[in-house]
């Protein structure tokens, strides 16, 4: 009786203790794709929140690995890259989400990424488009950036379009498309950009005929498309929600040099994820002359904070950067509800 | 939009006027006031508010002006800034999208943001003017301007080129600037000639990532570096230019690999530094009277020669700097430069092409032959033959180990036999 209980026992140790969550390789036309982000939603399309519950990095051969309570995921795969000047980010759903993580590693089939905007996820009909133009106050808006987005997520911001165009010289684009249900938004950066959160002085705007509902075959000929800029009201709206939206848990700072001198401009960066890589949970506003930040979380909990001086992309000589020490690992372990001085953040400059 | 529409307008009356309006309620007393407030402008007395926040037309602006907003010029509008114009940024920034004409014009502030030029055609020119104080002096994302006998002073970085920006730079000065005097980065081609880097806090000039199509006859003095050249996937050519009294002259680092060819470095601290697997060709080069003439160190393996090595404390040393180390954590080494980190440090993405980047056969040597090191020291090396422990080259005759991470490593050796038999540095014109 006494060698079962121990047999027993044993087993329900080892079936704790070991490992569950999932593993995979992420690809990108046939070949191993590194240093692209794994995100793990708990819920699907419209429901997803703008934060993901979890994320891994692929390695040098595109593989990764996480561990994840049991549970039911959505996975999404995605790697922005800068090249020529550009912003390109490649993307793509886990074929066959959700899937279910329970008591053991779960391996993902191997699946490839999608540049977004370049129509390879999104084949057309034969003969089906949207033809349109781009205006302020009634003149064209040159050279602009179409987006068309299969779902109304996100404010039609961000990289989950299906599809881009840019306009020509006169403002007029044409998206060849299949036949669907589509929200179009459109947006003009003063540095060209072909992405980028818009910035003060950028013209912006979403379709106001949105929905926009096409069978194969057809043609529509939309009514103007008008933008506006981005004033700074609006910009500042646009900080003031979303990731950078004022919540009761916050962590709060000053972002200093190694003479103590307060740096403004910086962003300071939470992340789930213990390597400090990728799409970051949560981000601080810029840091003005005091050099002092705040940044809010959803909720309490474990993050990894580091700071910089740029808004993302690759790092740069030039640029500030530095980590929350409190910790080897640079984690801050904070309570819901809970507003957290974190004192003097910092930042060293690399070359 | 009604705001926006008034604002255009009036930007579109300044432009026939040559001069902006400010909205009043005062509408009587302000009437009152015109008169007076043009015959002040007429003096030169007031400088006007510039209050318009977009040039949509043609538009022309003199005499003094302070800025407060920043003021974008949108593609289509022409912005020209007459001669002996001094505008002072108070707030804000001049962001041109259209095409700006400024010729012996001031653009000063205190930190304020700079000029930033986005994707200007040739059509951009800016001419014997001044810009000072900001923390850009110019940022040029893209596009072609033309730039020439521009002064930039006290800014933290001078010129910026980002996004294959191929401006046109020339007979420029960059001087006083807190960091860098000219910024090259994200794949530009500009020419980059006849210009002035004196006196800059970090770096003259800097070229990350970035392949100047052209950058000769520049002279570099009194830099604590005058020119770095970082990162691979930089590999310009740097011809003709002249280095004089900075600490280190050129430095190149992490991978790059430029072609230094018939540059004059003259007492400099360091004439070059390879350091990190920086292996260019240098060639055609005379480096004279500095404290020590080339550094070559971390597995860095350029080719040295036809240069002249004249008058140096020390012509040649190396540190750091062997095959068995390289065999032994090469590998490791350029996979740490073949990816770009994230900005704390863990991550890895690759940014560039790395086909250039192979690993050569290494023999213990750094190839220094064929080089003009003067006429005495031409003598000892004649006398010494090709195993002379020559007193102008630090290497492995002189220091047998180097101690890395818990083991001694064997310091590699220079090759310098044959030795050229005359100076190989061509004057420039």
């Amino acid at each position: 009786m006494s060698r079962s209980f121990a047999i027993i026992l044993l087993c329900l140790l080892l079936g704790c203790s070991s490992e569950q969550g999932i593993e995979g390789q992420l690809l990108f036309q046939n070949k191993p794709l590194p240093g692209a982000q794994l995100e793990v939603y708990l819920r699907s399309g419209n429901e997803r929140t703008s934060t993901p519950f979890s994320v891994a990095t692929s390695d040098a051969e595109g593989r990764y690995r996480l561990s994840l309570p049991a549970g039911e995921y959505y996975l999404v795969g995605k790697l922005k890259q800068q090249s020529g000047g550009q912003n390109r980010m490649l993307m793509a759903d886990a074929p066959a989400n959700p899937y279910r993580v329970s008591g053991a590693i779960l391996t993902i089939p191997p699946f490839s990424l999608r540049e977004m905007g370049l129509g390879g996820n999104l084949p057309a009909d034969p003969d089906t488009w949207i033809e349109g133009r781009l205006t302020a106050a009634g003149k064209p808006v040159a050279d602009g950036f179409v987006y068309l987005y299969t779902e109304a997520i996100d404010e039609l911001i961000g990289p989950t379009y299906a599809k881009q165009v840019q306009a020509d010289r006169e403002g007029n684009f044409l998206i060849e498309l299949p036949a669907g249900k589509y929200w179009l938004s459109a947006r003009k950066r003063a540095d060209g950009s072909r992405s980028g959160a818009p910035q003060v002085g950028d013209w912006s705007g979403n379709y106001p005929g949105n929905p926009i509902k096409i069978t194969a075959g057809e043609q529509l000929h939309l009514d103007e498309f008008p933008l506006a800029r981005v004033s700074a009201e609006k910009h500042r709206q646009r900080m003031a929600s979303g990731k950078f939206a004022a919540t009761d848990t916050v962590i709060h700072g000053r972002a200093v040099d190694q003479q103590g001198q307060p740096l403004s401009g910086v962003y300071v960066y939470a992340y789930l994820d213990s390597r400090m890589i990728g799409k970051p949970s949560h981000i601080s506003a810029p840091t003005g002359a005091d050099g002092k930040f705040q940044l809010f979380l959803t909720s309490g909990g474990g993050y990894y904070i580091g700071a910089r001086s740029t808004f993302g992309g690759p790092l740069e000589p030039g640029e500030w950067v530095g980590t929350y020490d409190g910790q080897a690992d640079h984690r801050l372990t904070l309570e819901t509800g809970e507003n957290y001085g974190l004192g003097d953040l910092v930042l060293k400059e690399v070359w | 939009m009604l705001f926006e529409k008034k604002r255009k307008l009036n930007t579109n009356r300044s432009k026939k006027e040559g001069k902006t309006h400010k909205k009043t309620l005062f509408a009587p007393l302000f009437q009152l006031l015109i008169p007076i407030i043009i015959l002040a402008l007429w003096l030169g007395l007031l400088p006007t508010l510039a209050t318009s926040a977009v040039i949509s037309e043609d538009t022309e602006w003199s005499g003094s002006r302070q800025v407060r907003e920043t003021v974008r010029v949108e593609k289509g509008a022409t912005l020209v800034i007459a001669p002996g114009s001094q505008l002072e940024f108070i707030d804000g920034h001049l962001e041109v999208s259209g095409t700006l004409v400024a010729d012996r014009a001031n653009f000063s502030g205190a930190n304020w943001q700079g000029l930033v030029l986005n994707h200007n055609s040739s059509e951009t020119k800016i001419s014997d003017s001044k810009i000072t104080g900001a923390q850009t002096g110019i940022l040029i994302t893209g596009g072609a301007p033309q730039l020439t006998g521009v002064v930039l002073e006290n800014n933290q970085v001078g010129i910026e080129l980002k996004q294959q920006a191929k401006a046109t730079l020339d007979n420029c000065s960059f001087r006083n600037n807190g960091k860098v005097g000219l910024f090259v980065k994200e794949g530009s081609n500009a020419i980059v000639s006849n210009n002035l880097f004196t006196g800059n806090g970090k770096f003259g000039s800097y070229i990350y990532r970035a392949n100047p199509e052209r950058f000769a006859n520049n002279r570099f003095t009194n830099n604590e570096v005058g020119l770095m050249i970082a990162y691979l996937g930089s590999q310009p050519t740097i011809e003709k230019n002249q280095f004089r009294d900075n600490r280190i002259a050129i430095h190149v680092d992490r991978a790059a690999t430029p072609q230094l060819l018939g540059n004059l470095l003259e007492a400099n601290d360091i004439g070059i530094k390879l350091q990190r697997r920086a292996d260019p060709l240098v060639k055609g080069n005379r480096l004279q009277k500095n404290k020590l003439g080339m550094l070559i160190c971390y597995s860095s393996y350029p080719q040295i020669v036809g240069n002249d090595f004249l008058d140096n404390q020390l012509a040649l040393q190396l540190e750091h700097q062997s095959t068995s180390w390289e065999r032994a954590n090469g590998a490791a080494s350029r996979e740490q430069e073949r990816i770009a980190h994230g900005a704390f440090g863990s991550k890895k993405q690759p940014v560039v092409d790395t086909s250039a980047q192979r690993l050569k056969k290494l023999d213990g040597t750094i190839d220094a032959r064929n080089n003009w090191w003067g006429a005495t020291e031409s003598q000892q090396i004649a006398s010494t033959g090709t195993d002379g422990n020559l007193p102008f080259i630090h290497d492995g005759l002189d220091q047998p180990l180097f101690h890395d991470a818990g083991k001694d490593y064997p310091l590699d050796r220079v090759r310098f036999y044959p030795a050229a038999q005359q100076p190989q540095f061509a004057e420039s014109d």
